[in-house]
């Protein structure tokens, strides 16, 4: 990662232009994977939030209306319960925005807490790193299939089981800057003006922390969007009947020969809400943190 | 490079104890009873009360720990509740699946994903580069069980070239073996191959822009030359790490993807023990893989100066 100034395009010769509209269209022409993820983003979470609006009931079973072939009445055909699949598509929306934003926020706020401890004081550093380490050395979908295993499946137990073994790679990263930044000659300007440890931390440290960690939320955010649809999918996530994308394809796998729209159309929506998160996240990459832009 | 080896051995063995304990503490520090976990939904208080006593959850934390931790180490890792057969039997009857499964795909996941990386980052910007890299995007997007169905759709049912699902062992022949092998293996790689092939691009571009392969370029080599020998090699300890700590990734994938191809692996036999509430069997495997996923990345850091001389300890 050494040789970077080549590569770093020369983001600020042209001024900015005044009107709202011509400033989008140049914010577009430059990050045009950022624009597509956001976009579709918003429509996922557009429709998470006028579910209701857009959908029938997700848990209406009619035996009548079994596996259905997609139809003007029902987009998405029925599943193999009579069940909407179009409906249950769009209420999936959202148990894995919910999950996404839930486990980005609680891992990220716990690790930076946990980062800054221990990039600071010297006393800690050790046996948290070593937690971390031991942490990481267990593969993260066996550790949140065993949480949820013992505990009740619920959304709650589901978000807190992926959020931990999230945690050490973003406590690894705050405590990595926190280093090298507490070495800089204005932290040590703030310190012999007799600042507090809790300010030192908080006002001068913290803030370079926050580029890489939005970063690491969305890249986050798509890997609990992924790991919460595999847990659904063996049984160890949210309960059975709840309309999550894993859950429908988890069901409806005996009948991918007979309706394959009850499994395909999860799985799109699936793929394609991770997609976008993980598009967002190159974007603001490339923005954020130029020094590994159009390297990685 | 002795003390070095003793002090990522002795790392290694903290790492595992840690695991060890994490492993342990889930189980009691779960809402609930231990005890009326591992009886399940449907046992009396006197069944409870007798696995409490069996068990000796009575006794203190850490002489349950202490006695645990020394079964485990000479290779007990407990008996199944719901078939009442030891976990390492379980686990051993399960092995040739999942291990056949996981060579396979590290096999041809990192042979492809280098090749591709090194191909793309000789012509950054080309078309395959472009191409590499928006499929590695979408690699990382696509859980696998997507991708397996997506596979099973078009080249089972659809076109009828290869088997729905199912395992055939080795002993039935090495035919049947590897065409049961073919489309898991193309599901388990996929996220490994944008992993490794991402990582082989970025370091390849790093040392392509070295004044040696500029000499070497100078001095008439071939292009095969200067970017296997020269390039490749230099380029090597980044890829080889990803490699090792990408297995975790297809720890997580063995699981799904022999769920969906019906493989009788340790996936499996995990995933058949959520539904049961089969503890020990969970417990076991969670130590396996992670003892394999830490050795792996300890053989990984051992190697260091085997591919790259100049690193010395």
């Amino acid at each position: 990662m050494s040789v970077i100034t080549a590569h770093t395009a020369p983001a600020t010769l042209s001024p900015a232009p005044r009107s709202l509209g011509a400033r989008f269209r140049r914010f577009a022409r430059r990050n045009p994977t950022m624009l597509l993820g956001g976009a579709i983003l918003i429509f996922f979470v557009a429709i998470a939030i006028f579910a209701p609006l857009l959908a029938g009931d997700p848990m209406l079973k009619a035996p009548t209306r079994r596996l259905l072939p997609p139809s003007a009445q029902f987009w998405f055909g029925t599943d193999h319960l009579g069940q909407d699949v179009f409906a249950r598509t769009v209420y999936g929306a959202r148990v894995s925005l919910i999950v996404g934003l839930s486990v980005a926020t609680i891992s990220i706020s716990a690790g930076l807490l946990i980062g800054l401890m221990a990039g600071y004081y010297r006393w800690i550093e050790t046996p948290v790193m070593r937690l971390m380490d031991g942490l990481m050395a267990i593969p993260a979908i066996l550790l949140a299939i065993a949480l949820v295993a013992l505990n009740q499946g619920s959304i709650g137990i589901v978000i807190a089981a992926i959020a931990i073994p999230e945690l050490p790679r973003v406590v690894r990263l705050v405590r990595s800057i926190v280093l090298s930044v507490r070495e800089l000659p204005f932290v040590e300007a703030v310190i012999a003006c007799g600042a507090r440890t809790p300010r030192i931390l908080l006002l001068h440290i913290m803030p370079s922390t926050i580029a890489p960690l939005i970063v690491q939320a969305t890249y986050i955010c798509a890997s609990a969007i992924l790991v919460e649809a595999s847990l659904s999918f063996l049984g160890a996530g949210v309960p059975p009947e709840t309309p999550s994308w894993g859950n429908m394809i988890a069901s409806s796998r005996l009948y991918l020969a007979r309706a394959p729209w009850t499994i395909f159309c999860p799985a799109i929506a699936l793929a394609l809400v991770v997609l976008a998160v993980n598009l967002l996240g190159d974007g603001l990459r490339d923005k954020l943190d130029p020094r590994i832009s159009r390297r990685m | 490079m002795l003390s070095y080896i003793a002090q990522r051995l002795a790392q290694t063995l903290l790492v595992m104890t840690l695991v060890g304990i994490f492993v342990f503490l889930l189980l009691h520090f779960s809402a609930g009873d231990p005890a009326a976990i591992i009886a399940g939904d449907y046992a009396t208080p006197q069944q409870i009360v007798a696995i409490r006593q069996r068990l000796g959850l009575d006794d203190p934390l850490l002489v349950q720990f202490w006695r645990w931790a020394a079964r485990v180490l000479s290779g007990d890792l407990g008996v199944s509740i719901f078939s009442n057969t030891p976990v390492s039997r379980l686990i051993l009857q399960r092995l040739e699946p999942t291990l056949s499964l996981a060579l396979l795909t590290m096999l041809f996941a990192v042979g492809i994903a280098v090749s591709l990386g090194v191909i793309a980052a000789w012509r950054v910007g080309s078309l395959v580069d472009r191409a590499l890299m928006g499929f590695s995007v979408l690699g990382f997007s696509m859980p696998a069980f997507v991708v397996g169905y997506g596979l099973i759709y078009i080249f089972a049912i659809e076109l009828r070239w290869l088997p729905v699902q199912g395992y055939k062992p080795l002993a039935d022949g090495v035919g049947p073996w590897l065409l049961h092998l073919i489309l898991p293996t193309v599901t388990l790689g996929l996220a490994y191959i944008a992993l490794i092939a991402r990582m082989t691009r970025a370091s390849m571009l790093e040392v392509l822009e070295e004044d040696y392969i500029r000499t070497a370029k100078a001095k008439g080599v071939t292009t095969k030359t200067m970017l296997m020998k020269h390039a490749l090699k230099n380029a090597g300890v980044p890829i080889i790490t990803v490699i090792g700590i990408g297995v975790a990734l297809l720890i997580g994938g063995v699981v799904i993807t022999e769920t969906v191809f019906n493989i009788p692996g340790i996936g499996r036999l995990v995933v058949d023990a959520i539904s049961k509430r089969d503890y020990p069997i969970i417990q076991g495997v969670i130590l396996l893989f992670s003892g394999i996923y830490v050795l792996v990345n300890l053989l990984v850091d051992l190697s260091y100066s085997l591919i790259d001389p100049r690193i010395r300890y």
